[in-house]
């Protein structure tokens, strides 16, 4: 029986569309590029193939954004996703990856005990003992591995590796060699390896990287959903694709419900209504794509166990204050300001509004 | 006619693509005259701009002797066509004729021809102003001169290349049916006129530079085909000419200059450098960069280029454009937050040209010139004037020099200075100016005069220059003042949203209650001299309700220096609605004032001031006040504690309360508990507040306290105290 796994690989996911990019791309592939850079766009931005497959979009946002990151990659320059959190940066590595090596499994999760033998090799120590240092001996780490078959290899949250041990990675971007000193050997990269990293700007605790190893990435700020109906997009997209792979019969998002929180949610991340006219108090908040979509999600099965009346504002304004109010005092100042000066006046958001007041003034 | 061979060569406006073929196409044709489209009477601005030293970019400026802010700008770059067509001329010493309609009938033209834009589609609109760009939207490109050079700038063939473009005029000219902006079409007929007197005069050889637009109805077979039609009546007007320095930033496209390119940088270093232009254009990004304080390294710029390359072969171009340059500098030269915008530095540079001036050429100037004399300050103008020179400003023509010499002030010229503003006088009509004169001044004056034609233009421009990178309160409330009392109205709503916006980021109430006092001068001032102010009226509203709602929340835990600055702002609240409060406010604020006293945790300076105030506004009674009292001076409370709240209390204030028999038990009882050291350290504290206080007061305190005498146990030492009290008091009832 299959397995129901909770999140397929982003190349066993869309196999069928990579297959088919491949069959018809004619243009020119870097060495070792499992499709042409071209190909790997579409992948990205969506279209239409020649056989008439629609390609969904991968990452909703400005194109110009896709077409830096892969000329990066086509560069001997390796490439950094920065930016809020929630902006898709893993997301967009994960099917970069996908789409330029033919899988995302080559990689990194970057932690504070990150040590060398993920980014360089670790030993097999029976083995090491019992015969002395050799090449069996050697577990090669995933960067290593990618520099041997010429594949991208993907470094998550590489702020948070220790400064001392990002540096390992300064010689390896440079000259494109892992020394092994134990056994006097250097491993060379072969043409289509590059690395793929990504950094949060906004944790505590993060390592900054040094201006060495600054130099050799191309940095590449993930932005923001510019417009609503980009946000509304992205978020409805995500959310849907969530609830199908728990295989609950979840109640529908309404379309009025998912436009009204999001714009609330724009108008306090931007700190002005949306028509410009009424400026709002700055929340420490992002209110990130990610965060709301799992926000929804959260909503969702929530209601679907716990509630017997259709889903409606209430529910989706309690959500909105356990993700990102919790207990912090300020914060409810200044959503409750914010109920008070803005949705009062309207009356199209009438059940918010009661909704916003009732919450917030139980302390 | 026939033996002249006339050649047309339509060019885009500032485009360097056509600026290169231009230069080309002059030298094989060699011509022995020269026709631009420039007006008539620009003929005399060619001639000088020839003999004057000067570097592009500058502009040929026209305007109305009697009107001088209707004015005509023509800016020219260095990869401007028309420049690079004079400068064939001036080199090769060919006959320039200028064959456009005069600006003084375009000076008056410009006017009326609103009512005839009315026949015209807004989509045609755009083609006439820039058919090139109009060309490349068309074919899906964002920017004409990436569409130029994709399609044309292989061409070797310059004659092809003129004759393609007239060709595609044509074409788009037929679209259109003939229907087209009148003025345009009175213009071309006048430049036909042109055309055929210059042919008739017998030349060899004539070229024609013209905006591609016009170049299909100036060809030699139109000019046989079209009769001479009569001209209508053209109204003109005294116009004079001047050349002025310009900026790229100017010749950047605008919904005003529809003319421009959006890019002139890049259209720079084009020129210059022709096929180097992306790795040009990246250094001068790094340079740019480097000035401003942040290091790029010669690597970021090779990968830049290396970057820009792959991108325009992802994009299919054969190029690098403007655009994957800038894509490729913002992240190969990643910038911390500073607020200096790199894409405006980079797409319009810093770039101001250069012309060697005289003075009476600029409108501004004579502007300038003209109103000193009219006001009679002319002897101020020079070196060694009188020094200072009191206004009556109930005087009209005094008020008129007032008036001027603020302008002056919001101009920033260093001339003329205001001395002893006094904020406290309402209804005070006199006022004092310093003035300095130096000859730099004149230069000043010379800048100015880009930024308008008269003293209003000019303040204008620099207020609104200043708002935009204004953060600080006080600046604005300066402005604000100042702009008031150069009579310049129209600058209200922009200063009074500026002032808005920055209330509301701003959360320092001490800086919000240091602008009450300007905008109740303001209005003050304002309706001693009739002019309406009902915007200084609504900010104040607005200042208030920021202050009165929210002060006790920031009397909470405060520093010792911050307690005196939310004083000052405290009292500065107080005082003004002493004087001009309205019941709301009041009661609101006494509101205030209440929480602050009753809150445990504000600052003990603020909250005896808060005390002092209530007492003397009779809202609290003894009871209270006794209870307050004894709270304040509970054994336990500390020695800085209960000096600051003396402070706060005695501040200005009569110390009626403290008279009261139980209260003075109260201190007493606190003081008996303190040990030595800290009543040692209370004395000094305790001596500043009190020394504020006026004699007779201390000596009412005094007797109050000798009543009490007899519950103490030493009365001798009570004797010597009160011989020696009475001694200082007589010493400083003499002084004091």
């Amino acid at each position: 029986m299959e397995e129901k796994l909770i999140r397929v690989p982003a190349e066993t996911q869309f196999a069928a569309e990579l297959q088919v990019l491949e069959a018809e791309d004619r243009r020119p592939k870097p060495g070792n590029w499992r499709l042409s850079p071209w190909a790997v766009l579409k992948y990205l931005t969506g279209g239409k193939t020649e056989q008439g497959l629609e390609i969904a979009p991968k990452y909703i946002g400005p194109r110009r954004l896709l077409e830096i990151a892969i000329a990066s990659l086509l560069s001997d320059r390796a490439l950094l996703l920065t930016g809020v959190p929630g902006t898709a940066k893993s997301w967009l590595a994960e099917h970069l990856a996908a789409a330029v090596s033919g899988h995302s499994n080559l990689l990194v999760q970057g932690t504070s005990g990150t040590g060398e033998d993920a980014l360089r090799y670790g030993w097999n120590y029976a083995r090491l003992i019992s015969g002395g240092p050799s090449r069996e001996a050697l577990v090669p780490g995933p960067v290593m591995r990618a520099m041997e078959s010429g594949q991208l290899v993907r470094i998550e949250e590489l702020t948070r590796i220790p400064t001392e041990m990002q540096d390992a990675l300064i010689s390896i971007l440079s000259e494109k060699c892992l020394p092994v000193p134990e056994l006097e050997l250097e491993i060379q990269a072969r043409q289509g390896f590059n690395v793929l990293a990504t950094a949060n700007d906004q944790d505590k605790g993060i390592y900054p990287m040094s201006s060495a190893l600054q130099r050799r990435f191309n940095v590449l700020v993930m932005p923001l959903p510019a417009s609503l109906e980009e946000e509304i997009n992205i978020v409805r997209q995500r959310v849907q694709q969530l609830g199908q792979s728990l295989h609950l019969p979840l109640e529908e998002l309404r379309q009025q419900h998912v436009e009204k929180l999001l714009t609330l949610l724009r108008e306090l991340r931007n700190g002005v209504t949306h028509d410009g006219k009424q400026q709002l108090k700055p929340t420490r908040a992002v209110f990130s794509p990610a965060e709301t979509i799992s926000m929804l999600h959260h909503a969702r099965i929530q209601h679907h166990y716990f509630s017997d009346r259709p889903l409606d504002a209430a529910d989706l304004v309690r959500a909105i204050l356990q993700t990102f109010v919790r207990d912090d005092a300020d914060e409810r100042e200044v959503l409750s300001s914010y109920a008070e000066s803005v949705l009062r006046k309207r009356t199209a958001w009438k059940d918010w509004y009661d909704a916003f007041h009732e919450q917030l003034s139980v302390k | 006619m026939a033996s002249c061979d006339m050649r047309l060569f339509g060019i885009r406006h500032h485009g360097s693509g056509s600026a290169l073929r231009l230069i080309a196409a002059l030298e094989t044709f060699s011509p022995d005259a020269l026709a631009i489209e420039l007006p008539s009477d620009a003929a005399e601005l060619v001639a000088r701009l020839q003999i004057t030293r000067h570097r592009p970019p500058i502009a040929f400026l026209h305007y109305d002797q009697d009107k001088p802010e209707r004015a005509i700008y023509l800016p020219m770059a260095v990869f401007s066509p028309e420049y690079q067509a004079l400068h064939y001329a001036w080199t090769n010493a060919v006959p320039v004729h200028c064959i456009d309609l005069p600006a003084a009938a375009g000076l008056c033209l410009s006017r009326s021809s609103e009512s005839a834009k009315v026949h015209i589609q807004a989509e045609y609109a755009h083609m006439v102003a820039d058919p090139i760009g109009y060309l490349a939207r068309q074919a899906g490109y964002r920017d004409g001169e990436r569409w130029w050079e994709s399609h044309f700038e292989r061409w070797t063939d310059h004659e092809q290349l003129f004759a393609l473009v007239c060709e595609l005029m044509g074409a788009l000219r037929e679209q259109t049916g003939g229907m087209d902006d009148g003025e345009t079409l009175l213009r071309e007929t006048w430049m036909r006129r042109q055309l055929r007197a210059l042919l008739a005069s017998g030349c060899r050889r004539l070229a024609v530079v013209c905006g591609a637009w016009h170049a299909p109805v100036l060809s030699t077979a139109q000019l046989e085909v079209t009769p001479e039609s009569p001209l209508p009546e053209i109204k003109t007007c005294a116009a004079a000419g001047a050349i002025i320095p310009w900026t790229y930033r100017h010749i950047a496209l605008t919904p005003a200059y529809t003319a421009g390119v959006p890019n002139p940088m890049w259209h720079d270093v084009l020129f210059q450098h022709k096929d180097h232009a992306p790795a040009a254009f990246l250094s001068h990004a790094a340079q740019c960069f480097r000035k401003h304080g942040h290091e790029i390294a010669p690597s970021a710029v090779i990968e830049a280029c290396r970057l820009a390359e792959h991108l325009a072969l992802l994009r299919e171009f054969p190029a690098p454009g403007i655009e994957e340059l800038l894509e490729a500098a913002s992240v190969l030269m990643p910038l911390k937050q500073t607020g200096f915008d790199p894409e405006d530095k980079l797409l319009y540079g810093e770039v101001t040209g250069y012309v060697e001036l005289s003075r009476e050429s600029l409108p501004f100037v004579q502007h300038f010139h003209n109103r000193l004399t009219a006001l009679r300050m002319n002897r101020f103008w020079k070196d060694g004037p009188p020094p200072e020179r009191l206004l009556d400003l109930r005087e009209p023509p005094q008020l008129e020099v007032s008036r001027f010499l603020h302008a002056c002030v919001v101009l920033d010229l260093a001339w003329a200075l205001p001395v002893e503003l006094d904020w406290n006088a309402r209804g005070n009509f006199n006022e004092r100016w310093m003035f300095h004169w130096n000859p730099g001044l004149e230069i000043e004056l010379v800048e100015l005069a880009l930024l308008g034609n008269t003293l209003e233009q000019c303040c204008g421009a620099r207020i609104r220059q200043k708002i935009g990178s204004a953060h600080a309160l006080p600046d604005i409330a300066l402005w604000l003042e100042h702009s008031l009392k150069a009579g310049l109205d129209e600058l209200w709503p922009d200063l009074a949203a500026a002032l808005d916006r920055i209330c509301l980021q701003d959360h320092d109430l001490v800086q919000l209650a240091r602008m009450i006092r300007p905008l109740q001068a303001i209005l003050d001032y304002g309706s001693l001299h009739g002019t309406p102010t009902d915007f200084a009226a609504r900010s104040l509203e607005g200042l208030l309700s920021h202050l009165v709602n929210r002060f006790s929340n920031h009397c909470i835990q405060l520093s010792q220096d911050r307690a005196q600055a939310m004083m000052e702002a405290l009292l500065a609240v107080q005082y003004h609605l002493d004087k001009n409060g309205s019941g709301e406010w009041v009661s609101l604020w006494k509101g205030q004032l209440r929480s602050i006293a009753h809150h445990r945790e504000s600052h003990p300076l603020l909250r005896g001031k808060c005390w002092s105030l209530l007492a003397g506004l009779k809202e609290i009674d003894e009871r209270e006040f006794l209870e307050a009292l004894q709270r304040e001076f509970a054994p336990q409370i500390g020695v800085q504690q209960a000096a600051e709240w003396f402070e706060g209390f005695l501040h200005g204030q009569s110390p009626f309360f403290l008279l009261l028999p139980d209260a003075l038990q109260c201190l007493n009882q606190w003081l008996a508990v303190q040990e030595e050291e800290d009543f040692l350290a209370f004395l000094p504290l305790m001596r500043r507040s009190f020394a504020q206080m006026k004699a007779s007061e201390r000596k009412r305190i005094l007797q109050a306290l000798e009543g009490h005498r007899s519950n103490q146990p030493s009365d001798w030492v009570w004797l010597l105290h009160s011989e020696r009290m009475s001694i200082i008091d007589a010493g400083c009832h003499r002084r004091g």
